[in-house]
């Protein structure tokens, strides 16, 4: 089981941090994998560290389609309106769902941050097959 | 931004090579274009785990979240993937690689299949 930080919604549709859990099967003891999920499209960017993305240091923004995010090099902060920050450094990342809103930015350092994204079909939620 | 390929020769050896996905934008954050997707799956591999050598089905990109992996293709070159390493495998004919993750760290992988090789040139 792999379990992921994910944007979620709180009772008054405030986004807030929680989680996603990752279906695997184990196919031996030594491997386990996903089944075989739908994607729309993926890419890759290089941001230079201490960029916000967007427009400036406290905006926040929607997405409008479920992806996940990963942090290739460096290290990408994400806030949601609860003010939770939570940082995702090398190889690890973040599911978004559509109407999260968030803020991203890019730590300080000396290396830029390579973000890998894979957006999923739909607008809002994406299920995971199992 | 190049990545490591695994791709085939005309004798059908897998080779390393290298392949570019081309970025656009600004100065401050350059991206790739949207490529297409034809599946993903995520796999988790404990330490000692191998599989023997074999063509992958589709053309793959695949990312490396934790641990590492060891990729060995046909003419005996051995390269070793860790956290944060992106490749593709482009060997879905010939003689394919072989692959073992090694150290003490399970590894966690990605792997986007892909209907075509897009912008990668």
């Amino acid at each position: 089981m792999v379990k992921m930080k994910t944007f979620g919604m709180d009772a008054n549709q405030r986004s807030t941090w929680t989680e996603t859990e990752i279906p695997f099967r184990e196919v031996t003891p030594l491997y386990a994998e996903t089944a075989k999920q739908d994607g729309a499209y993926w890419g890759i960017s290089l941001n230079q560290p201490g960029e916000p993305v967007g427009g400036g240091p406290h905006e926040m923004h929607l997405t409008n389609q479920p992806r996940m995010v990963w942090a290739m090099s460096g290290h990408l902060d994400n806030t949601l309106q609860s003010g939770e920050i939570r940082r995702s450094a090398t190889g690890e990342g973040v599911v978004v769902t559509g109407p999260s809103l968030h803020h991203s930015s890019f730590a300080r350092s000396r290396e830029p941050v390579i973000t890998l994204s894979l957006t999923f079909p739909g607008t809002d939620t994406y299920e995971l097959k199992k | 931004m190049k990545f490591t390929n695994i791709d085939v020769d005309e004798q059908g050896h897998s080779i390393f090579k290298e392949v570019d996905l081309p970025q656009y934008g600004i100065p401050r954050r350059i991206s790739s274009k949207n490529q297409k997707v034809l599946y993903w799956k995520m796999g988790l591999a404990k330490p000692g785990y191998k599989a023997d050598f074999a063509t992958v089905l589709d053309l793959i990109f695949m990312a490396v979240f934790t641990g590492q992996i060891n990729f060995t293709v046909s003419n005996g070159e051995t390269r070793q993937f860790v956290r944060g390493d992106m490749l593709t495998l482009w060997d879905t004919r010939g003689q394919g690689h072989k692959i073992e993750v090694v150290g003490e760290e399970p590894c966690h992988f990605l792997h986007i299949a892909l209907p075509d090789k897009g912008e990668f040139a």
